[in-house]
């Protein structure tokens, strides 16, 4: 097991992560650096000689007011400000630390020397900041084979993935995969149940999963890494599916695609997007998938039949990746990771789909929206005192900061429901009775309602008493999300659970707006287990 | 910027908390300011209570406010932070918020000032980190901006420690994780040079240490060997009437600690018990008391501890010993600090090695009973709730919790708490688990008998703690008062004998089947009104001295209970006066044929002129004891159906006998099954309670 975080990894911790503020999102007063903002701060710092570890030193103000007039994030007042508040949140930072510690889980920063090469090298200044997990980290280095696939594989799509898994055990290869259900898992389980070792990539739930039963054994035994680019407590996210994606290919010497559907969803998406990269990791397409994406530059997968065979076949496809490469890097190694600038240049604009090209089938929910929309349900049959957080978890047995989520979603869209059947404002108890609030929880309701007008999506109107109505011009039915990860982030995708809540007052009856399906690849729907049938518990 | 020291700003600030406008700084109190202030790196500072430690962190909380900086947070296990400290702060301006459990319904307030920056100091006990609700409610929210983290009683966190709590494991994990920006500074009174050591690795790098003088001379220390209790309540009933002022009086145990109150208020002086047990509402209004002289003392386990601050305390009497010199040495410590001379006497007894060897024998789950824990919850699917767990493992309800929540401070951590449930992590517990339990339980061996050695000195006892806590002993004085007499009163000791054996303790009927004893109901389920039992009386409580150790002696040296007892219970019922009175008696049947109980029964029964019916209850089958049995749950599985009504009962009501008492589920079900068969009324009746 691994200890604390290094000195650099701690400052990038308080510079970049959401450490605490999640559990009262509404509340995060200072936002932290997205990936691309820490990348301008790290090579800023690189070139001045110096490591993120000296901005928790007693004289980094001197460090921080050179970073921002020498243009860093833009000379706003604002930024150095922000520095230095992101940097105060060194108890933030330990009660966090002490938490994951719980759970086993631990944080590796990119400058750590357990944090892959594979992904600095390939990923360049994407290269997540952080990277969370639990059981051994240097199966992260040992390559193998990716499998991804559609949540709905059939028998035989499936059937292929578990082979997979199995002989690269007996090859002594690692399964890469993004740990969904279908193709993703079958391959895992091929893997652990002749001895292999797997490596099972997360797009959210890493607190929820690296606990459960399932996984337990294998993560003792170090056969098995769990880890997350995010917050251990993050809830599902599309874009976050995706991105996701990205990491496993990346991982990988080769991908095996057990199961897609042309055209839609992220198993499509991902292998499509790795095509279409200069230096992809070589992609397979199981014999029996549909044509189009051996068109767009992937092989028939060989179905090699004995460990040799399968050894032999991640040996031809490191060759094919190094083959892609020799032009640019005069070594040839593949692993070494890039180190000056002149490697750094940005990889060929990955393709961002435009918002209409992305189709969601009709009427088909993410799971995440299919939780949230039976939580409504349960939360509204809850007796109206109980709709409090504290009612919310003891009614529904869920932990704290679980019923406070949920409660916070419930108020917010609740009164803009409200407040959107009829346009005039209202006070505060006629609020409460009309979003179906507690009563007599007055100033939990007030709390709520002032977040909702900090937030911009109410506006105060008179004195005695106080009225509330929206404010016209920022009551979008498809916003991005304010703060944290979403920024810079594709604004077409629509946020469908987790720990942030979309400011439209009825998601679910939003019309197609620009999201995904959710597939295998993309999706480890929840927060349940990785190999079981278990569906998402919804609690974190 | 680093916030600069402002000296007159300093001064303005103690002058105004003390009230006094020609106040000065106690030695090391300003360097100390300062450091913290200019964010020098981090410091501990030991100085006995009452130097004003308090002072140099709501200066400096105050002063970094001042300069922009956010609130600071206090970790201290301290119930009532002195209310003068909270008073002098208050005069200085600091707002200093404090959160305990009890306070929940504030904590919205709380969340809110925090938000609005309006705290300066949040005050937090140890216990409350574990506490989810509370750190996702308001630690969380505030730990964004803290600034300074003051870990008071900071000797708690060394596994070196006389005192090392558990939760303080926690702390140190968030201590190790802070990064070199936050300030920190660590407080103590007592730490000895292993301890310091241990404290300064914990606080990483850049760590100043400042030590004041450890010998206290106004302290008139003695040790009085009484090994009977009734020697030592004698000698308490004549000498703590004529003790000068105020005072503690400390036991090892909350059954030593009320019947000490009891004996000194039956001869009408005026103390209160103080223990653990009581919620701490009740426990600040006695400390109030005190602090008020309106009580002469408390009476108190450990539970009254560290940080209890009333300068002018006269005396502080040891009924028992305590395990170890630190720990005495603090407790004792409370006397005499702003007085020329006050009294800290030891008593020592025959039972105190037993109780401090179960103090330190129980201090840790042993290695089986962590793996009883970790391969339930391993092979549970979902983790376990305690109930869950209870259900599972033949352990006492504490040494589960002791031995999860032990195991929850271990980081990584080989299991965590989620909500309601434990689950396993997939972290191994660390052989260092095993070596810290080793090295403590060692580590209290030595301690307890340096213990013993003071209490045969007969001079030189400050010298000798001074030493114990790698002090300076050359400076310890001789004591100013002259020394309480050694022996008690035969009249007096008589009385005390007589109040000993009057200590009957009532037993309460059970109202409910507890969660998880019945396969087919798992929750909690109310037993039928009519089937409970009475409140019921036990005679002594086992092995307490007296008729407890008589008890002991009956059930298993001579198979036969003392005639004494029959005759104890006989005064004892009359002074009961069970209502409706009964009009026959039962017991409860034996297992393996055993006729100890019956015997004494029938000498009862013939005692009151009551029927003494033997038939009526009888066993089924042989269980194994209940007392093998090591929770509720496993022991009401192990009585339910072991009884038989075999002739049908009397129809009025009934004494129901029973040697030992102590989940009262035995009871609970043979009075049920007699009510089932239309017995009168169940007046349940032991020997001996067992305490829990």
């Amino acid at each position: 097991m691994m200890a604390e975080p290094t000195p650099d990894t701690k400052a990038v911790l308080m510079l970049t992560a959401p450490l605490l503020a999640k559990t009262r999102s509404s509340r995060a007063s200072v936002k932290p650096l997205t990936p691309k903002e820490y990348s301008t701060l790290a090579t800023w710092l690189r070139d001045v000689g110096t490591r993120p570890a000296e901005l928790m030193e007693r004289d980094s103000d001197q460090l921080i007011t050179d970073f921002t007039t020498q243009g860093g994030l833009g000379r706003g007042k604002e930024n150095p400000q922000r520095l230095r508040k992101l940097l105060e949140r060194g108890v933030e930072l330990a009660l966090a630390v002490e938490r994951w510690g719980q759970r086993a889980i631990w944080v590796l920063g990119r400058d750590d020397p357990e944090y892959p090469d594979r992904w600095k090298q390939q990923l360049d200044a994407d290269a997540f900041p952080l990277l969370y997990g639990c059981g051994d980290p240097t199966l992260l280095e040992r390559g193998g084979l990716a499998v991804v696939g559609s949540r709905r594989a059939s028998g035989e799509a499936l059937r292929c993935a578990e082979d997979a898994g199995r002989l690269a055990a007996h090859a002594d290869c690692t399964i890469v995969s993004g740990g969904a259900r279908g193709s993703d898992q079958a391959a895992m389980r091929g893997a652990l149940s002749e001895g292999g070792t797997t490596v099972g990539i997360l797009a959210n739930g890493l607190g929820r999963a690296v606990v459960h039963a399932d996984h337990r054994e294998e993560l003792m035994e170090e056969r098995l890494a769990l880890v997350c680019p995010w917050d251990p407590g993050v809830g599902f996210q599309v874009w976050r599916a995706m991105e996701r994606n990205k990491l496993v290919y990346a991982l990988a010497d080769a991908a095996l695609v057990a199961a897609y559907e042309p055209g839609k969803g992220g198993t499509w998406r991902g292998a499509t997007e790795q095509l279409a990269l200069p230096r992809p990791t070589p992609v397979y397409v199981r014999r029996g998938e549909p044509p189009q994406l051996l068109r767009k530059g992937a092989r028939p997968w060989p179905e090699p039949a004995s460990p040799a065979e399968f050894t032999e076949l991640l040996r031809r496809s490191q060759a094919l990746a190094i083959d892609s490469v020799e032009d640019d890097q005069a070594t040839g190694k593949p692993t070494t990771p890039v180190q000056t600038d002149d490697d750094r240049q940005p990889l060929s604009p990955t393709p961002q789909p435009a918002p209409d090209s992305e189709t969601r089938e009709v009427g088909e929910r993410t799971p995440a929206e299919e939780l949230w929309a039976t939580v409504r349900r349960v939360v509204g049959r809850v007796s109206r005192e109980a709709r409090t957080p504290d009612g919310l978890e003891e009614a529904l047995d869920v932990t704290p900061p679980q019923a406070g989520d949920w409660w916070t979603r419930f108020v917010r869209e609740s009164v803009l429901e409200a407040l959107g059947r009829e346009a005039s404002a209202k006070s505060e108890s006629e609020l409460a009775e009309a979003a179906g609030l507690p009563a007599d929880k007055r100033q939990l309701v007030r709390a709520r309602l002032q977040a909702l007008v900090k937030e911009g999506l109410l506006q105060k109107k008179g004195l005695r008493p106080v009225r509330y109505c929206l404010s016209g011009s920022q009551v979008p039915t498809n916003a991005p999300v304010e703060g944290g990860e979403a920024t810079g982030k594709p604004t077409t995708l629509v946020q469908t659970d987790g720990d942030r809540q979309p400011p439209s007052p009825a998601p679910q009856s939003a019309p197609d707006s620009g999201t995904q399906e959710v597939d295998s690849a993309t999706g480890t729907v929840g927060n349940g287990p990785l190999f079981s049938q278990a569906s998402a518990t919804g609690s974190t | 910027m680093t916030p600069t020291y402002d000296a007159r700003r300093a001064l303005e600030l103690l002058r105004t908390g003390v009230r006094a406008a020609d106040a000065t700084f106690h030695a090391g109190q300003e360097e100390a300011i300062r450091h913290v202030v200019e964010g020098r790196g981090r410091l501990l500072v030991v100085q006995r209570t009452g130097w004003g430690k308090s002072f140099v962190y709501f200066i400096a909380t105050k002063l970094l406010r001042e300069a922009g900086r956010g609130p600071a947070l206090l970790v201290s296990p301290l119930l009532s932070l002195m209310r003068n400290q909270i008073d002098a702060a208050t005069r200085m301006g600091v707002r200093a918020v404090r959160i305990t459990s009890d306070n929940e319904p504030d904590w919205l307030k709380v969340e809110r000032s925090v938000q609005e920056d309006e705290v300066d100091i949040l005050l937090v006990s140890p216990e409350r980190l574990r506490n989810e609700r509370f750190r996702a409610r308001v630690l969380d929210p505030a730990a964004s901006r803290i600034s300074l983290l003051v870990v008071d009683e900071a000797h708690c966190m060394s596994d070196w420690g006389h005192d090392f709590r558990p939760d303080y494991r926690r702390i140190e994990n968030v201590v190790r994780a802070l990064p070199p920006n936050v300030r920190v500074l660590a407080t103590t009174a007592t730490a000895n040079e292993r301890v310091t050591e241990d404290i300064r690795e914990i606080l990483g790098t850049a760590v100043e240490v400042c030590r004041g003088d450890l010998n206290r001379p106004s302290l008139v220390l003695q040790t009085i060997d009484l090994p009977a209790r009734r020697e030592r309540l004698a000698w308490l009933a004549e000498h703590f009437p004529q003790l000068p002022g105020h005072g503690i009086v400390y036991t090892l145990t909350v059954g030593d600690a009320e019947q000490v109150a009891d004996w000194l208020r039956s001869r009408g002086l005026k103390v209160a018990a103080y223990t653990g047990q009581m919620d701490s509402e009740q426990r600040e209004a006695l400390e109030a008391d005190l602090l008020g002289n309106r009580v002469k003392a408390l009476v108190a386990t450990v539970a009254l501890g560290m940080g209890f601050d009333k300068p002018d305390l006269g005396f502080v009497i040891h009924y028992q010993m305590p395990g170890s010199a630190v720990a005495y040495y603090q407790q004792v410590g409370r006397a005499g600090r702003a007085l020329d001379a006050a009294y800290g006497i030891l008593l020592s007894g025959k039972e105190d090695i037993q109780i401090t060897n179960y103090f330190i024998e129980s201090a840790f789950p042993d290695r089986d009973e962590v793996d009883e824990v970790l391969t339930a919850l391993q092979r549970a699917q979902d983790g376990l709730s305690e109930s869950e767990l209870m259900a599972q493992i033949n352990l006492g309800r504490n040494r589960i919790l002791k031995a999860v929540e032990l195991l929850s401070l271990e980081s990584p951590s080989p299991v965590v708490q989620d909500g309601r449930k434990w689950h396993r992590t997939a972290a191994p517990l660390s052989s260092a688990f095993w070596e810290r339990t080793e090295r403590l339980t060692d580590l209290r061996k030595v301690e307890q008998r340096q213990m013993q050695k003071y209490s045969t000195l007969h001079s030189g006892h400050m010298a000798f703690l001074v030493r114990a806590l790698d002090g300076e002993p050359s400076t310890a004085q001789d004591a100013k008062l002259p020394p309480l007499p050694t022996s008690p009163k035969p009249a007096l000791l008589k009385e005390a004998d007589a109040f000993l054996k009057n200590r009957p303790s009532p037993i309460k009927p059970r109202k409910q089947w507890p969660a998880g004893a019945s396969r087919s109901h798992p929750g909690p389920k109310p037993i039928r009104t009519e089937y409970r039992a009475e409140e019921g009386r036990a005679l002594c409580t086992w092995r307490d001295g007296s008729y407890g150790d008589l008890v002991k002696r009956g059930k298993y040296d001579d198979g036969r209970y003392d005639e004494e007892l029959v005759r104890a219970c006989v005064g004892m019922i009359r002074r009961w006066n069970p209502k409706p009175p009964p009009e026959w008696i039962a017991c409860i049947p034996s297992q393996r044929g055993s006729r100890v109980l019956a015997d004494f029964a029938t000498r009862l029964a013939d005692a009151l002129q009551l029927p003494f019916k033997e038939e009526v209850l009888a066993r089924r089958d042989d269980r194994p004891e209940q007392k093998t049995m090591a929770n509720g749950i496993h022991k009401i599985r192990n009585v339910i159906g072991a009884f038989d009504v075999a002739e049908r009962p009397m129809s009025g009501a009934v004494l129901l006998v029973d040697d030992i008492v102590d989940s009262r589920w035995t009871l609970t079900v043979a009075a049920g099954l007699l009510r089932k068969h239309r017995s009168g009324p169940v007046h349940p009746l032991a020997l001996a309670k067992r305490r829990a």
